[in-house]
């Protein structure tokens, strides 16, 4: 089963986001911001990361280059801003924009784990 | 008709002493043993000389005749009177002659120093004039003040100031009928002075820049037409000045509130996005038929209803602010008492929300504050339904007013969880909500920058700090009435 990681600070879509992928037959976990998501990334491992890119304590930019850095794990950012080449640039595979086309996220993620 | 009485007698006064004087001279000369006629004859010269001098010719002429006849009398053969001789001619001549030459030159002399005080005086007063003309911002201030100064300064009955602008009159002194507000405005548009000898009466055009842009008129007084076109000059000058700081305020104005506005609805179209953003993943995953615990899709729903409503309040938000005209960023302030202004504020609130919790402290002794009332009420409301927002349900909410020096003081305080120290200043830009904040709490961030706006474009400050107990306490401070006041008044 694989792992999804979805850090965003805003409450109601990140909750709404993972319960449509726990729908889909993912493991999801949580986290609020950049930080968050480091530390379960190091206790835990994870197949693809979805992040938000406006947040506090460590933002979608910084975010992405940490995980980069460490990493080859597929990461999708999804804002309501557009930050579409700034997410590439920052080390992302994807962007979407909300609100999303949640078949086309799917199929992204699905993209994502067969190493795409 | 008095001065001219007691300079009459003043000047009769001088003649006796003047012939007192040459008295002296002739009783002490006869008392010296064996003195030289023509040494008598030369201090009574030089007595005639430094008289003419010292207080001038007619007073010079009466020494020179009882001179001349003293001389005659005591000291001349035959002893007594008796002007027969050649030499008491010649000696009343020199005397007369004496006494005329040196009376005219003094005359003229005192004459050009009083004409080198009187310009002085001028300068004195055109200088004060400029000085009490420039500490203002506005012309409205400019012109308003004119009139005290120039009543003060030149010494007159009264002063008018017409602007043709606004074509507001300012008088000041005690009224005179013939200084009319048609004559005013007349040399106003005319641009052409007008002078009335009699009346004392004098109307000049102040122009500032372009065409004539009002009139000053004196009554009452002469006033040096030199002095009064220097002190038009000087306040057109000054008008323009102010006109076009008004003008480059305004466009500032509008352009802030352009871009307080473009602001929201950025703010706005981001906000949309991410409640669309949950709204749809709940929908699109429960229309999908996916199996889920109902607790899931119980969340799911709540969400979607959460989401609908935070939007829905969003939209109201952004709304009231567009409503907000350019007008009502532009500050007009006058002297508003606190205790008003705060119960004002009190009005606009939720009364289900603000309940019994809002204490106001506000002494009855506090000066009024000068200040735009509708931007205060804003500010307060503002500040009050945070504080509503962000502390515990029913805990208590204090207004308090103090004076501080020639501020007004005012503080929101409650016992909600207070700013972080890092948060203080960012949370009155635009856009900032805090990071440590409950994201169930409305709002759109914008609220205390444009509370910042409108407290700074009266000349306040605007700050956060937090209570010593725990809670978070807003000041903003606002110029006090009566400073503005005594400044007026000190002109």
């Amino acid at each position: 089963m694989a792992k999804i990681l979805i850090v965003d600070d805003d409450l109601r879509f990140r909750r709404a986001l993972s319960i449509a992928l726990m729908a889909q037959g993912y493991q999801v976990s949580e986290a609020a911001n950049g930080l968050e998501a480091l530390d379960r990334m190091a206790a835990n491992s994870v197949d693809v990361v979805l992040v938000d890119w406006r947040m506090p304590a460590m933002g979608g930019d910084e975010t992405c280059r940490t995980i980069r850095a460490l990493s080859q794990v597929p990461i999708i950012v999804i804002s309501a801003l557009d930050r579409h080449k700034e997410a590439l640039a920052a080390g992302a595979d994807a962007f979407f924009r909300k609100p999303l086309d949640t078949v086309a996220l799917l199929a992204r993620i699905e993209a994502g784990l067969a190493g795409h | 008709m008095n001065a001219a009485g007691s300079s009459a007698s003043r000047r009769l006064l001088r003649s006796l002493a003047a012939v007192a004087i040459v008295g002296a001279i002739v009783l002490i000369s006869r008392r010296v043993p064996h003195v030289n006629v023509t040494t008598v004859a030369l201090i009574l010269v030089l007595a005639v000389l430094a008289i003419a001098m010292q207080w001038g010719r007619a007073e010079a002429i009466t020494a020179a005749i009882a001179a001349a006849f003293a001389l005659d009398y005591y000291f001349l053969p035959p002893y007594g009177f008796g002007i027969e001789a050649r030499d008491h001619w010649v000696a009343l001549f020199a005397f007369l002659l004496t006494a005329v030459a040196a009376g005219h030159l003094s005359a003229r002399a005192n004459s050009q120093r009083a004409e080198a005080v009187r310009h002085r005086a001028e300068i004195e007063k055109l200088y004060r004039i400029a000085d009490a003309v420039s500490e203002f911002e506005s012309a409205d201030m400019i012109l308003g003040r004119l009139g005290g100064s120039l009543l003060e300064i030149l010494d007159v009955d009264e002063v008018a100031v017409h602007d043709r602008t606004t074509d507001r009159i300012w008088r000041s002194g005690v009224p005179r009928g013939y200084l009319t507000d048609a004559s005013l405005r007349e040399v106003s548009a005319s641009g052409n002075r007008l002078v009335n000898l009699e009346s004392g009466l004098a109307i000049e055009p102040i122009r500032d820049g372009g065409g004539p842009a009002g009139s000053i008129a004196v009554a009452g007084q002469r006033v040096s037409p030199l002095l009064l076109r220097a002190v038009a000059q000087r306040a057109g000058a000054a008008m323009a000045k102010a006109r076009a700081s008004e003008k480059a305020v305004e466009a500032e104005i509008v352009r802030r509130s352009d871009e307080l506005k473009s602001a929201v609805f950025d703010a706005l179209a981001h906000e949309a996005r991410g409640r669309l953003g949950s709204i749809q993943i709940s929908a699109t995953t429960l229309q999908s038929g996916k199996p889920l615990d109902t607790a899931l899709r119980d969340e799911l729903l709540g969400i979607i209803v959460e989401e609908t409503e935070r939007m829905n309040r969003w939209i109201d938000e952004a709304a009231r602010m567009n409503r907000v005209e350019a007008s009502q960023f532009t500050p007009h302030p006058a002297a508003q008492e606190v205790t008003r202004l705060v119960s004002a504020a009190l009005e606009t609130l939720d009364p289900l929300l603000a309940g019994q919790r809002i204490a106001v402290a506000v002494p009855e002794s506090l000066p009024p504050a000068h200040c735009d009332a509708n931007m205060v009420q804003h500010v307060l409301g503002l500040l009050l339904d945070n504080a509503l927002k962000y502390s515990p349900p029913a805990s208590p909410i204090t207004v308090s007013a103090a004076s501080d020096g020639d501020r007004i003081l005012i503080s929101v305080l409650d016992v909600g969880p207070g700013v972080p120290e890092d948060e203080r200043t960012r949370i009155f830009e635009k856009h900032y909500r805090g990071v440590h904040q409950d994201p169930c709490v409305p709002g759109t961030g914008l609220g205390l920058a444009s509370a910042k706006y409108m407290v700074e474009s009266q000349g306040g400050e605007i700050w956060v700090t937090n209570r010593p107990g725990g809670g978070a306490a807003f000041h903003f401070s606002l110029p006090a009435a009566m400073r503005v006041a005594t400044a007026l008044r000190k002109s």
